[in-house]
């Protein structure tokens, strides 16, 4: 059982390393449409919607017209994204498989915590995908599942008895799955935020717009930060059971906290007329990072979460 | 000293080179600061300190509860730092980096950043009303040339029923609109009170760190309490409390990782029974207000010491709590109405040290605040020793469990504070308000409908809006 859930996961690794490929080709080799041919955005109707402002975001918010976007729909960018869509079931079920064999799901240990991260950055470009449409995103966002399942590949995947802090099965998955999902998210916004960073110095025609990006790394923030309050909430309820006490400056609970004080601040930098832009970008990195560091925090610090 | 105390003459105009034309009356200095605290980019700088102050506690360790409040236990905790910080522990110290979240700093920005949650909110909260219950509906036509989201069509009917058919259409899409006098919309919005989410998120915020300051101020927390199984400890500090251990187990997983620890308890109040339980660490025993949480285990020595005359001076189970060199356990004890400290001192779990054989123990006896024992001997389970005028007698180890006990009145306020913010978070950021306005020109056509709005870029909305818009062009014909 644990075989067949790893070799998924190794599926996954291909699967994704092939769609990152295909995209770097399909985005580094996107060449401007000539104007003939040009993908205009022009409503149907009698009347006919004059559209002043973008009507189909990945298109029509690019510089200008492209042909990469709607010319063949069956070509290898469509298959690099059914690859994308294909990694994500076969870590779904690598997961579910793994669930089923330990008894709890799959959070228990660095291993299992690797491979949910990486299937929440997984689902959540899958999920921005399909709503922006935006592959040059892909080359920021799919190195970071890569990464993490990379990353599950070396350390012990031996499946562990919970200790005995951990035997909450209610509020382990509610915690971690909240958890899952706002770091996936926010490894979006942080892919949307280099991107944005990038942009003014890349040449590359259809790349997407700063506006479209900055939304992007927003709407990522829009599910991350209410997932990691609640992620927060949950530990808090569960450290009062556990340890007696709803907050102890646990480093992995604090460093949680400076992650959603760094989001809390991106959200009012966007309101800060001239914080826009470039710094609040930069403060979607900050968070990624802190993000990062709660999740390999256990590395450098001890704490009553260092059995993770 | 405020212009309301003063008498009713009107004050003579001051001259600029007067000084008093610079000076603030109270309610100016008053406004001032609220209009600091509502200042949006003070309170991202406050949030943004909150999080380097967070952070910097992440990066030190921090020194376990009351650890700098006495010089002695500080200056011993910070000689464990020095190996890693070296010449850099007591500049560090000097900063305050150990102990962040007991600083006057951290303390400082907690109280601006609420001052700040609670004014930006209260001089939002009209703005938030009248958007919602009282928009400015009618806007110039330049609003319409230069608005983000714009999209335009024309239907072929005069301006009455292609009012009537965009008004049915926006409701159908859940839009609330607002017409004219004679019917011709003006605006259309959705989710109208989505804002008010960050009235609830911000209020939540202030609710916990109210709820956390009732709890660092009248909580209650013995984390230290040791119960050897069979027997009942009272917990003084104030307490009437008492606790009795019947038993308690620790289990394994074949890995040799723990797997769960129980601990079987009665706690008493007043002497009378009032709460049993088995607790374990995810499931602690709650009466009364109080909660008894398993926090540790391990092994105590029944000490039993006599005087001269034959009473017992103390008869205790002493928890083995404190290793030294990782190769002994030991715990320590005074013995009442004496100025005599005891340590009681035996091999550490699986160590055999040449000093101490297996199974007896070492005892030794200090008087108060002196380094060289007084009496010092190892002792065999159930043979009374004589020394310093009383007599010892080591008579078994026992298992103790570790337990914690707490009474924490704040802790209400702080859940009602995060089930606050949980929904004020999502209600905010699941919902959002959507504002159209719209313009209706009659030309030879038909009538040309405009919609637009100035809220940020939200290509989803955009695009909603062109599709929706189109699908008017369309309609004209399909109501033919
Ligand atoms: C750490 C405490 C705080 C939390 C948890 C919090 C939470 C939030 C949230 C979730 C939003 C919604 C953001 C969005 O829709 O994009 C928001 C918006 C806002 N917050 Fe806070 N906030 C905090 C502190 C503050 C402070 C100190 C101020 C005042 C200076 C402030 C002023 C505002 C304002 C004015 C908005 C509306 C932004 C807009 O126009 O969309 N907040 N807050």
């Amino acid at each position: 059982m644990l075989d067949l859930s790893r070799t998924l996961l190794a599926l996954a690794t291909g699967l994704l390393a092939l769609a990152l490929l295909v995209n770097v080709v399909v985005v580094a080799t996107r060449r401007r449409a000539p104007a003939a041919t040009a993908v205009r955005p022009v409503a149907v109707g009698r009347g006919g919607s004059h559209p002043v402002s973008p009507l189909s975001p990945a298109a029509l918010d690019d510089d200008g017209p492209v042909t990469a976007v709607r010319t063949s729909k069956r070509g290898v960018a469509w298959a690099a994204d059914r690859s994308v869509e294909l990694a994500l079931l076969a870590i779904t079920v690598a997961l579910v498989i793994r669930s089923i064999h330990t008894g709890h799901a799959p959070f228990a240990n660095q291993y299992e915590f690797a491979c949910s991260f990486a299937w929440g950055i997984t689902a959540a470009y899958v999920f921005f995908e399909r709503r922006y449409g935006v592959r040059a995103l892909s080359l920021m966002v799919l190195p970071l599942p890569l990464a993490m399942l990379g990353y599950a590949s070396t350390v012990g995947s031996e499946a562990s008895g919970l200790m005995p802090a951990l035997q909450n099965h209610l509020l382990l998955t509610a915690h971690v799955i909240t958890a899952v999902i706002a770091y996936g998210a926010a490894g979006v916004s942080a892919g949307a935020a280099v991107l944005y960073l990038l942009r003014p110095h890349l040449k590359f025609p259809g790349l997407p717009s700063e506006d479209l990006l900055e939304e992007i790394g927003y709407r990522a923030i829009v599910i991350a930060f209410p997932m990691l309050t609640i992620m927060i909430i949950l530990g808090a309820i569960w450290a009062d059971i556990a340890w007696g006490r709803y907050w102890s400056w646990d480093p992995k609970e604090t460093s949680a906290l400076v992650t959603w004080l760094i989001y809390g601040g991106y959200l009012h930098a966007r309101v800060v007329r001239d914080w826009r832009g470039k710094k609040t970008a930069a403060l979607l990195l900050l968070g990624f990072a802190a993000v990062l560091f709660t999740f390999f925090g256990n590395l450098f610090f001890g704490g009553l979460h260092s059995y993770a | 000293m405020s212009i309301e105390t003063r008498p009713d003459t009107p004050t003579p105009p001051a001259t600029p080179d007067h000084p008093d034309a610079h000076d603030l009356s109270v309610v100016e200095l008053l406004r001032r600061l609220y209009a600091l605290f509502h200042n949006k980019r003070f309170g991202l700088l406050l949030i943004l300190a909150m999080a380097v102050f967070t952070l910097v506690g992440v990066l030190f360790p921090q020194a376990p509860g009351e650890t700098l409040a006495d010089p002695a236990v500080r200056d011993a905790w910070l000689d464990t730092m020095r190996p890693r910080y070296r010449g850099w522990t007591d500049i560090l110290t000097a900063l305050g980096v150990f102990g962040v979240f007991g600083s006057i700093g951290f303390k400082v920005v907690t109280i601006l950043l609420a001052l700040s949650i609670i004014a930006c909110t209260t001089h939002r909260l009209p703005q938030l009303w009248a958007q919602a219950m009282a928009p400015h509906v009618s806007v110039r036509d330049r609003f319409f040339d230069h608005a983000r989201v714009r999209a335009t069509t024309v239907v072929r009917a005069d301006a009455a029923p292609t009012a009537a058919l965009l008004k049915a259409d926006l409701h159908k899409l859940h839009f609330r609109t607002i017409a004219d006098a004679d019917g011709t919309p003006l605006y259309a919005d959705r989710n109208r009170f989505a804002p008010f989410g960050t009235v609830v998120a911000h209020v939540a915020f202030v609710v916990i760190l109210a709820g956390v300051f009732v709890t660092t101020t009248f909580g209650f927390r013995a984390d230290d309490l040791s119960v050897p199984v069979g027997s009942r400890i009272e917990v003084g500090r104030g307490t009437d409390l008492s606790i009795e251990a019947r038993s308690f187990t620790d289990s394994y997983n074949p890995d040799g990782s723990p797997s769960d620890y129980v601990s079987d308890l009665v706690l008493y109040a007043d002497g009378q029974q009032v709460a049993e339980q088995v607790v374990r660490v995810n499931a602690p025993l709650r009466w009364g207000g109080w909660s008894l949480h398993q926090a540790s285990f391990g092994i105590a020595a029944d000490l039993r010491v006599t005087d001269a005359a034959g009473a017992v001076v103390l008869d205790e189970a002493l928890p083995l709590q404190y290793q030294l060199e990782g190769r002994y356990a030991y715990g320590k004890v005074e013995v009442p109405d004496t100025d005599l400290l005891v340590y009681l001192i035996t091999p550490a779990s699986g160590q055999v040290v040449p000093d101490i054989p297996a199974g007896k123990a070492q005892v030794e006896v200090y008087r108060g605040g002196t380094d060289t024992p007084v009496f010092t001997t190892v002792m065999t389970p159930g043979e009374p020793v004589d020394g310093v005028d009383l007599t010892w007698t080591f008579e078994r180890e026992r298992q103790y469990t570790g337990l914690m006990l707490s009474r924490d009145p704040g802790g209400p306020i702080v859940w009602t504070g995060c089930a606050l913010l949980a929904i004020g978070t999502c209600w905010t950021m699941f919902l959002r308000h959507q504002r159209l306005w719209v313009r209706l020109e009659a030309i030879p056509q038909g009538t040309r409908v405009t919609l637009a709005s100035p809220d940020r870029h939200d290509s989803i909305f955009a695009r909603q809006v062109h599709s929706f818009v189109a699908g008017l062009g369309d309609t004209d014909t399909r109501k033919k």
